[in-house]
């Protein structure tokens, strides 16, 4: 994969003139120099021979080692060229004599380059790299965050809204809650009082204690009361009154006879029984 | 620095500029967001307290229905409603408690029926009663009672 956008510049040496042909480089271009031309100047590579290792030496010379020949040509003559580069990043230089062999391994140079573990192994081309990518990648990223930025704006006008309208909800709400608590205690407390007041289904009993009732014995009053019937009346003899108590014992009644008294005239008893369970 | 320019403005855009963005300006609004959850959950968790209590809003006591059931019952039964006054005792907290004063006479028999038509009779109880026979020689009865019945009042009702 290809990280990077690296192009290859011919540049074309003659007269000790050095022209770049290649037009609208600025300072994000990475390139490699594709020198040719006639002021290149070739030696065949032989072994032992001094005039090679002295151009290699030779700092005011640029040279570049072809497969049987060793390239060159003044350092000065491309240097005065950098200023038409505009600041564009030379990551390697090639030279040739002609051009085709020149842009042909300018190309190959290029993509090698261009690859992941060539840049990070370079700092300086890894340095431009990052500024080409930021270059390109500024526009999107910043167009992308207005954009987070903008629906960012909506989202907290709405939230805040909502967490307002929360926050009085709530507030509302534990108010709501409060009266709620309290008048619920108030109600529980009218009904406590409305069920104290209520007394025990006792129809039936009234009608079972009735049917119990001896002969002889005749009541003149009867209440129901929430601890139990209080019978009032009067009784021949003391024994129906006698009877009557026993009878409602079995039934498992709790009998109080609260008075049995003799009539004046001495022809009843007037008595008062409670009963209770 | 220059020899690091690059690097540094692609980090600033990659790292720096989305932290910045983040501390200044979303994290509030996750912050916003945070809460807004919260108040929610606390609002669902909020138990509905409601005055529950099961009670008839109708005054049955002072209803021309419940005396025209006592009156077709007495007709029917053959005892005699001697007077009936409905009252209102108190009222709190959206309840109100009314009771009614009821003397009838009769027979035994069918005034027991009454009092068992009243006590079987929904949303009312009695709070006293007692039967008063003022002559032995007599037959007839006479039936005291005092029916209660709590109303939740209109307002009262959520």
């Amino acid at each position: 994969m290809i990280w990077a956008k690296i192009t290859p510049v011919p540049v074309h040496v003659k007269d000790g003139v050095a022209e770049i042909q290649c037009a609208g480089l600025n300072n994000k271009n990475i390139v490699v120099l594709a020198i040719y031309g006639p002021d290149v100047v070739s030696r065949v590579i032989n072994e032992g021979d001094p005039i090679i290792r002295r151009i290699m030496h030779n700092d005011s010379l640029l040279w570049a080692q072809g497969s049987a020949k060793v390239f060159y040509v003044p350092r000065e003559t491309v240097c005065k060229t950098f200023a038409s580069l505009n600041g564009a990043y030379v990551a390697d230089t090639v030279i040739g004599g002609s051009k085709e062999d020149v842009e042909a391994e300018a190309a190959r140079r290029a993509a090698k380059l261009g690859k992941w573990n060539e840049i990070i192994s370079n700092r300086p081309l890894l340095n431009c790299v990052a500024g080409q990518w930021c270059h390109r990648l500024l526009l999107p990223v910043l167009l992308f965050w207005l954009l987070v930025l903008s629906l960012n704006y909506i989202v907290s006008l709405d939230l805040g809204r909502r967490v307002s309208e929360a926050q009085m909800q709530s507030r509302f709400n534990r108010q709501a809650t409060e009266q709620a608590v309290a008048l619920s205690a108030q109600q529980e407390r009218m009904l406590s009082e409305y069920k104290s007041l209520a007394l025990p289904v006792s129809s039936s009993s009234i009608d079972y204690i009735a049917s119990l009732l001896p002969d002889g014995m005749n009541l003149s009053n009867l209440a129901v009361m929430r601890q139990g019937l209080c019978l009032k009346g009067k009784a021949e003899r003391v024994q129906s009154v006698v009877s009557f108590a026993a009878r409602m014992s079995d039934a498992s009644w709790d009998v109080e006879v609260r008075s049995l008294d003799e009539h004046p005239e001495k022809d009843h008893y007037d008595f008062e029984i409670m009963l209770s369970r | 620095m220059k020899t690091y320019l690059g690097i540094i403005k692609l980090v600033s855009l990659f790292v720096f500029l989305p932290l910045f963005l983040w501390v200044a300006v979303l994290s509030k609004t996750g912050k916003q967001y945070k809460e807004y959850r919260k108040l929610s959950i606390t609002q669902a968790d909020m138990p509905v307290r409601s005055t529950s209590l099961q009670l008839p809003a109708e005054k049955i006591l002072s209803g021309e229905a419940f005396v025209g059931e006592l009156d077709a019952m007495s007709s029917r039964e053959g005892f005699t409603i001697v007077n009936y006054i409905p009252s209102f005792l108190k009222s709190e907290a959206g309840v109100s408690l009314y009771s009614a004063k009821l003397q009838a006479k009769g027979r035994f028999i069918p005034l027991l029926k009454l009092v068992h038509f009243l006590e079987e009779k929904e949303g009312m109880r009695l709070s006293s009663l007692s039967f008063l026979r003022r002559n032995e020689n007599e037959d007839v009865v006479t039936l005291e009672m005092e029916l209660i019945q709590l109303v939740k009042d209109e307002e009262g009702r959520r």
